[in-house]
This record gives structure tokens, C-alpha cells and sequence, in this order.
């Protein structure tokens, strides 16, 4: 059976207010090759250098790292082109694009609404929102995701505080209204 | 070269297009018309590929992406003809023909700004030097993604490839001779697609091995002429070589072949190089880009060769 697609608004960031203009802060690397899983447009990451010294995004925040939330997924068309079938014939090889994945940096001052946040819980204007770290498939549904459970100011990171909070956009998909910050959690 | 004074009136000239309400447009065609013949020049992806222009109407619309993207048809294969007595019937196959995706992404150059009436005291061709240096990174990045590629389709040496099932890159001993050069040049045309090599890309000091060539190796007048004036593209051995000064993308003693473009895939080009240009009172700003999509829809027309 062929794989159901995604409408392309089911995952992503609508930013209300702070972009786009040239002098927004943004920030572009490819993901991480140790992340299993297809990170969808909207996901909280942060930066790493790989093992050679390139800049690379890896999914959610911790201790001191700068959230960065994402306009492009892993598998967008203007990100990632695989030419490999399932069974690992070759179709084709990509020159472009790269990999490379563009995002938004929390410091960048902008309110956002985001679809990648854990909707099963109540925000209110005020809520300290973060955003869990993984790697492993089987933290797909939560690495990267915005959520205001278990935020302790200065030991959690914060990516972001809750405007206007959870609503269902004009597209019916849920989303969370927030404005992005930086408040670090405790250092290793 | 201009004169100096040819120079100051093409600044002058900027200035006051830049100057005029309206006239940006002028400036930024200035700018363009030199930008695209160095890009051709240049990029030695766009000489082994040459971009194809793509129009809106060309591209292909899907369902979970407002992306562009290009479906492009490659010709299938077929089952061999074969000899039969009579009252035979022939097999039947059901046509089913292989497509790839090509998709597009944008090069931007870095985004200069100015205080114009610093620039006033340039007294060279301030179009030519502020724009080379957007070029170049446009063009090193546009190459490095092709040869990344490349180096996708032949990771390895003595490795069969994926798709042909025959080596394409290969390591040969005994030096860049004529004899190691005649059997580089074989490797392509063992895979199955036979293709011959059209395009040589090798690095500005490997090409120096072949003016280490005696006469009796190169031959007559054509050794003269290199010994006295160094290697000038030419063909040789009925192969295009393309001589780049890119080492860490193409490395010393390596030589890349490439087949005919149209039996290796798409490089389509959807928006040319642009120059953005803008002035906010004193502060002139400006950048270069375009959009750009490329996939190598059949890797048989690929081939590397190391020499040691």
C-alpha cells in the first residue's frame, strides 16, 4: 500500500510577528546523521559540530543550548531528494539540495505558532515552554516537541514563553502560540 | 583592461542609477550581464552539465509539497531480442518506464552592505570586484555540490558500483603515463551503457604530470607548443579537459570523466543568478542568487580514476 502524504500544512510554524525581513536571525545546517527518525518542519533543534567540525541540528534542547525552531523537515523537497528505493535499487542521485535544513533562532524575537507541541496538555499566556532531546526512532513523536511539563526555570531549558496558547489554526491542525526566548537551563 | 578613468565613469554610472528613484532595475541588469558570463566561464559543473532553463509551467506539482519539483523520464530498459524458429511466438513484457525527481534549492552569495561614500574613494571597477567574490563563493558551492554527489555515486575504489554492477572508480598504478591515462580512459566504457568519456576534470597540478610527457609520449608539434606554453584547454585523447584550481574538490592525481550530459541527467536552472541590489539612504546593500535544481538520473556516465 503507497505511503498516505502529508498536506503540506500539517506540520510547520506560521511566525505572527518578527519575520520575515532581511535582518531576521535565522540559521541553516544539515540534521545530524545519528538522528534515526524524519523530522518534521517545526521541531525545536540545536546545534552540534559532528565529529568533523560541521554544524549540525540535532533534535530538542538541553542544558545550554540555543533552540532553534525549524521552517524546513528533513524530508522537504528544498532539503532532501533520496534516490534509493526501499529495497535499495538506485533511482537517481541529488546535487541538490544539500540537506541542509533553515530555522529560526529563539533569540530572534518573534511570536510563533507552531504544530509540534505535545496538544494533550492546557497552556496558559506565561507557560515556559521546552522541548525534550532524541535521537532513536522510537523518539519521534516527542523529541524536538514543545511542551510545558516539568519546566524548572534555569534547570530546564526554555525555548519559549505561551502567548495566546493551543488553538486549532485556519487550517484545522492545532497549534500552540508562543513567543520565542532563550533562558538556559543548568550547565553540565 | 579600462583605463582608469573608464572605470570612474562605469562607478559614476552605478552611482547615479542607484541614485535615481526607479532606476535600480538598470543597475541590477548592469551587474547581471557580467554576472552570468563569469558564471559560464567559471563553474566547471555548469561546463560538464550545462544548466537547462525550467519555466514554471515545466514544473510538476505535487500533492504534499508547494516546492518545485521536476519528474524526469529515463529510458527503460527492454528484454534482448532473440533468435526463434518458426511459429514462435514472441514474449511479452508490460512497458513500465523509470522516472526520477529533480529538486531545487537557492545559492545566495554572503550579503554585503556599504557606506556608499566609502565606496567613493575605489578607484577600480567597483562592479567587478564586488561581485567576483559573491561569484566565486556561489560557483565553489555550486561545484562542491556536484562533486559531492559524484563522490556519492563512486565512494570507493575497486567497488562495484550500485547501478552497472562494474567498477567506475579505480585506482591505477605507474604514474599519469600514456599508458595509464589510455587504460583511465577505459573504465567508463566497460560498464554495461558503454558510454565513451566526453569531459576530463582533473586538478590544475595533476595536469602538470602531462607536460612531464616526451615527445615520442605526446607527440610532434603538441609536445612543443605545452612545453613552451603550458597546458591550454585543448581536447586530447578525443576528451574535453576541463583544468581546476578546486583541489580539495578535486584532488591531485584524480581524474573525473564524465559522459555526454544528456546520458548522465537534468541540471535545470530555474531562477538565473540574480543581483539583489539596495540603498537605504547612504547604506547600499546587495546580494547574488539563484535556484538551482540537479540529479544524476544514470551514474554509468561517471568515472574516477586514482593514480599512484
Amino acid at each position: 500500500m503507497a505511503a498516505a502524504p502529508d498536506l503540506p500544512f500539517e506540520h510547520g510554524l506560521d511566525i505572527k510577528k518578527g519575520w520575515f525581513d532581511m535582518a531576521s536571525l535565522d540559521y541553516s545546517a544539515k540534521l545530524s546523521g545519528s538522528v534515526e527518525f524524519d523530522v518534521p518542519r517545526g521541531r525545536v533543534v540545536h546545534l552540534e559540530h559532528d565529529g568533523s567540525g560541521n554544524d549540525v541540528f540535532l533534535p530538542g534542547v538541553r542544558d545550554t543550548d540555543m533552540a532553534i525552531f525549524l521552517l524546513n523537515g528533513s524530508t522537504d523537497a528544498d532539503v532532501a531528494n533520496p534516490g534509493t528505493t526501499a529495497s535499495g535499487r538506485f533511482m537517481h542521485q541529488a546535487v541538490a539540495p544539500t540537506g541542509k535544513l533553515s530555522g529560526v533562532v529563539a533569540t530572534g524575537g518573534y511570536e510563533i505558532d507552531s504544530t509540534e507541541f505535545d496538544d494533550s496538555r492546557s497552556y496558559a499566556p506565561g507557560d515556559l515552554l521546552t522541548a525534550a532531546t532524541g535521537t532513536a526512532a522510537n523518539a519521534a513523536a516527542t523529541a524536538g516537541v514543545l511542551t510545558n511539563a516539568s519546566v524548572t526555570l534555569y534547570t530546564t531549558p526554555v525555548v519559549g514563553v505561551v502567548s495566546s496558547g493551543k488553538h486549532v489554526n485556519h487550517n484545522g491542525v492545532n497549534t500552540l502560540s508562543f513567543w520565542s526566548v532563550y533562558l538556559p537551563g543548568s550547565a553540565t | 583592461m579600462p583605463t582608469q578613468q573608464e572605470i570612474q565613469l562605469l562607478n559614476e554610472t552605478l552611482f547615479e542609477q542607484l541614485d535615481t528613484p526607479g532606476m535600480q532595475k538598470q543597475a541590477i541588469d548592469a551587474v547581471n550581464d557580467f554576472t552570468r558570463t563569469k558564471m559560464r566561464e567559471d563553474g566547471f559543473y555548469r561546463r560538464i552539465m550545462p544548466p537547462l532553463t525550467i519555466t514554471n509551467d515545466e514544473l510538476d506539482r505535487q500533492v504534499d509539497t508547494d516546492k518545485p519539483v521536476k519528474v524526469v523520464d529515463k529510458e527503460p530498459d527492454s528484454p534482448a531480442a532473440v533468435s526463434l524458429p518458426f511459429a514462435t511466438l514472441p514474449i511479452n513484457f508490460y512497458i513500465r518506464g523509470p522516472r526520477y525527481r529533480v529538486m531545487f534549492d537557492r545559492i545566495v552569495s554572503p550579503r554585503a552592505t556599504k557606506d556608499v561614500d566609502e565606496l567613493r574613494t575605489y578607484v577600480m571597477d567597483i562592479r567587478q570586484v564586488l561581485s567576483d567574490n559573491m561569484i566565486k563563493d556561489m560557483l565553489a558551492e555550486e561545484d562542491s555540490k556536484f562533486m559531492a554527489a559524484v563522490n556519492a555515486v563512486l565512494p570507493t575504489p575497486g567497488v562495484a558500483n550500485v547501478a552497472s554492477g562494474a567498477v567506475q572508480y579505480e585506482e591505477i598504478y605507474g604514474g599519469i603515463t600514456r599508458e595509464t591515462l589510455v587504460d583511465a580512459l577505459k573504465v567508463m566504457p566497460r560498464t554495461p551503457s558503454h558510454f565513451e568519456v566526453e569531459t576530463c576534470l582533473v586538478n590544475n597540478l595533476t595536469i602538470k604530470e602531462l607536460l612531464k610527457w616526451g615527445r615520442d609520449e605526446m607527440g610532434g608539434e603538441f609536445s612543443q607548443d605545452i612545453i613552451k606554453n603550458g597546458w591550454a584547454e585543448t581536447n586530447f585523447l578525443n576528451c574535453r579537459w576541463i583544468v581546476t584550481i578546486k583541489t580539495g574538490l578535486v584532488p591531485t592525481d584524480s581524474l573525473f570523466m564524465f559522459a555526454s550530459p544528456k546520458f548522465i541527467g537534468k541540471n535545470y536552472e530555474l531562477e538565473p543568478t540574480t543581483m539583489y541590489i539596495r540603498r537605504e539612504a547612504y547604506m547600499l546593500e546587495y546580494f547574488a542568487y539563484n535556484t538551482q535544481g540537479g540529479s544524476f538520473g544514470h551514474t554509468n556516465g561517471l568515472a574516477r580514476v586514482d593514480f599512484k
